[in-house]
């Protein structure tokens, strides 16, 4: 070992256990958007969204005691996704807040469907192209099967662009017809492909686990989720759920769960452990969501109250 | 890349996160794959043979990640293969949940996926340990040496469990994704939670045993700074080292050694060293700049930094010029502030306030 390794001064005595208790808060290091935009007009309304991703931004921080100098790992890999249809008209104005979140440390990612991307595909690729911008997702259809050339060459195009992580979105089915899978672009690069789309929860033929499945902690799938009117949630399972937001977008940030309102659920005790199933709940059907987060939110529905299984 | 005062800043300042904890129990696998960056196979890797970090070790390790202020609660088992003794992944799983990890994850290569019914006892097994996502290898390379009814089966119990699967395939120009893909059953594929696929680059066993022309060329940029990617990785010879990506596989700089100090002290060790904060807050470029300076050559025909880091660190020649270059930095650092020191005194000789200088 070289000698220079061999004098390196004593680790300070920690009594953390970061390990196993990080902080609630830095599970809800970056946000998602589930927007609309219409009449080239982003709901929720793009300057009231930003506004309140600064004062969320500011909560953060100071809840983790950045502001003072401490916790400063947590400031890495947090993002703010836009996810939604017609992105591409608003592509100047999605821009621009591109640019102002990247002077806050966040990056952004930019979901869209092909056909979206495809009715302008110079737009999308300006659009994923601004500054700021560090990911996007692709989310293809059956519909795209009748444009498949342009539709891997314009993925080809995203793949290419350096710096830029890039995920797809679909039924395996189409990506696979589609000719993804076999594109050399798609082959030379880092891809991570979702499939989703058409039921995963049934297993034909197979029998049902005997005993229940053990919950699964939530805290990989928490973030700060807001809908196009403007409910902010902690998760894609609870979205729109009555009586279950953290707050809304032009509330007064005093009226937030970040700024001490009680919560009806136990978000620590989701984060840790996951939803204790409390029984036979009806069937989630095809959501899409993660089994463990469909059931959830079924129960809490079969319930018509907030539920406090957590 | 250009580099600005942010990137000095972060240098100086910014703690090094780790996104996981990954214990690399043995280096024993099934497989023998052409592709393995590891090169590991039945009578471990190519190079070092059999080696085994120890269940108890393994253990020790992941309680004494808890005290890692930077640690994500994120436990990751690796190998080899790890499921060659299902015991031991279900032991370390449940000790990683006690601990506090919460997600904890696997790789595999999923042989004992059949017959259907060992996969669906294992994948029950692994959940009520606390076995959150398991990540399956799956490629031509495998293929040779794992059914496609062991991967179906292995990602279909997964499913049934809950436990979220994550097939990972590596490419060559004559293995397109579409390959691995196409040996598995279309509703499995379907109920994958994602496919992670990249490009196999040319290092370890597959830069001997694939033609060089089946490799693809085209490169991600080399200067990107890595403080995003980081996992703690403990190898099975007890070795510690700030990523998996293959640093893993090189012994030109190590650190230390989980058998001879603690997970925690290594860590905080790790973040202290200039030569690895300047790879992972610079770019393994702004090393490479370092030891060229010093007259030994290190290139930029790599395909990634991934690459070009395990190439760097690979080398005792170019460890050593980069040693030296910190050693020379640390020296003339603390000869100006000396320096700085005795002008200070020179400027305020003598401080009568002293109750020395006043007979006190």
């Amino acid at each position: 070992m070289p000698a220079v390794l061999e004098r390196q001064p004593a680790r300070p005595e920690r009594q953390d256990f970061a390990g196993g208790r990080p902080p609630l808060a830095s599970w809800f290091r970056s946000v998602a958007i589930l927007c609309t935009a219409e009449e080239d007009r982003l709901e929720p309304r793009l300057d009231t969204l930003l506004e309140w991703i600064e004062a969320y931004d500011g909560w953060y921080r100071t809840v983790l005691g950045m502001t003072e100098g401490r916790n400063l790992q947590y400031v890495y890999g947090r993002e703010v996704s836009f996810i939604g249809s017609f992105l591409t008209s608003v592509a100047d104005s999605l821009a621009d807040a591109a640019a102002r979140l990247r002077d806050l440390g966040l990056a952004v990612s930019v979901t869209v469907s092909m056909a979206e991307a495809l009715q302008d595909p110079e737009r999308f690729i300006a659009l994923v192209s601004s500054p700021g911008v560090r990911s996007v997702g692709l989310h293809y259809t059956a519909d795209d099967l009748a444009r498949s050339t342009e539709a891997v060459r314009l993925t080809e195009r995203v793949l290419e662009m350096p710096g830029l992580s890039v995920g797809v979105l679909g039924e395996a089915a189409v990506l696979e017809a589609i000719g993804l899978f076999s594109s050399p672009a798609y082959c030379r690069s880092d891809v991570t492909a979702y499939p989703c789309g058409e039921a995963r929860d049934d297993l034909p033929g197979q029998p049902s686990p005997a005993s229940p499945v053990p919950p699964s902690p939530c805290f990989s799938r928490f973030r700060v989720w807001l809908d196009a009117s403007g409910g902010v949630y902690p998760c894609l399972g609870l979205l729109g759920l009555e009586g279950l937001e953290l707050h809304h977008l032009g509330r007064p940030w005093q009226e937030s769960v970040f700024a001490g309102r009680p919560y009806p659920l136990d978000l620590a005790k989701l984060a840790r452990h996951g939803p204790v199933p409390l029984g036979k709940v009806p069937p989630a059907g095809d959501s899409g969501l993660p089994s463990a987060c469909a059931r959830h939110r079924q129960e809490i529905l079969s319930l018509h109250l907030p539920s406090s299984s957590a | 890349m250009d580099r600005g005062p942010a990137d000095d800043m972060c240098y100086t300042l910014m703690p090094m996160t780790w996104n996981s904890l990954v214990v690399e129990l043995w280096t024993r696998c099934t497989a023998r794959c052409a592709v393995c960056y590891q090169s590991a196979g039945p009578q471990g890797t190519d190079g070092k043979g059999i080696q085994s970090l120890g269940v108890d070790t393994a253990e020790r390790v992941i309680r004494e990640s808890a005290a890692i202020e930077t640690l994500v609660p994120r436990f990751h088992l690796s190998g080899g293969e790890p499921f060659l003794d299902l015991e031991a992944c279900l032991r370390l799983s449940e000790c990683a949940r006690e601990v506090g990890f919460l997600d904890i994850t696997a790789v595999t290569n999923a042989f004992w996926g059949v017959p259907r019914k060992r996969a669906l006892k294992t994948a029950r097994a692994l959940r009520e340990a606390g076995v959150t996502t398991l990540e399956v290898s799956w490629d031509s390379w495998h293929r040779a040496f794992v059914p496609p009814e062991a991967v179906a089966n292995c990602l279909d119990a997964c499913h049934e469990w809950e436990i979220e699967t994550n097939l990972r395939v590596l490419t060559t120009r004559s293995h397109p994704v579409a390959e691995a893909l196409s040996w598995l059953p279309r509703p499995t594929v379907q109920r994958t939670s994602r496919i992670t696929s990249g490009p196999a680059f040319r290092s370890g066993r597959a830069a001997l045993e694939i033609p060089e022309d089946d490799f693809y060329t085209s490169r991600s940029g080399l200067d990107w700074p890595c403080h995003g990617s980081l996992n703690l990785t403990v190898t099975a010879d007890g070795n510690v080292y700030p990523c998996c990506a293959g640093m893993d596989q090189t012994t030109g700089y190590v650190i230390g050694n989980v058998h001879e100090s603690s997970l925690a002290d290594i860590a905080w060790a790790i973040d202290r060293s200039p030569i690895i904060r300047t790879v992972v807050f610079r770019g393994i470029v702004a090393l490479a700049d370092i030891i060229e300076a010093r007259g030994v050559s290190v290139g930029r025909d790599y395909f990634n930094t991934c690459q070009m880091c395990r190439a760097v660190f690979s080398s005792p020649e170019r460890v050593q010029a980069a040693v030296d270059h910190f050693v020379e930095v640390q020296g003339r650092a603390i000869r100006e502030l000396m320096e700085l020191l005795r002008a200070a005194e020179q400027v305020c000789p003598e401080d009568d306030s002293r109750p020395e200088a006043r007979g006190g």
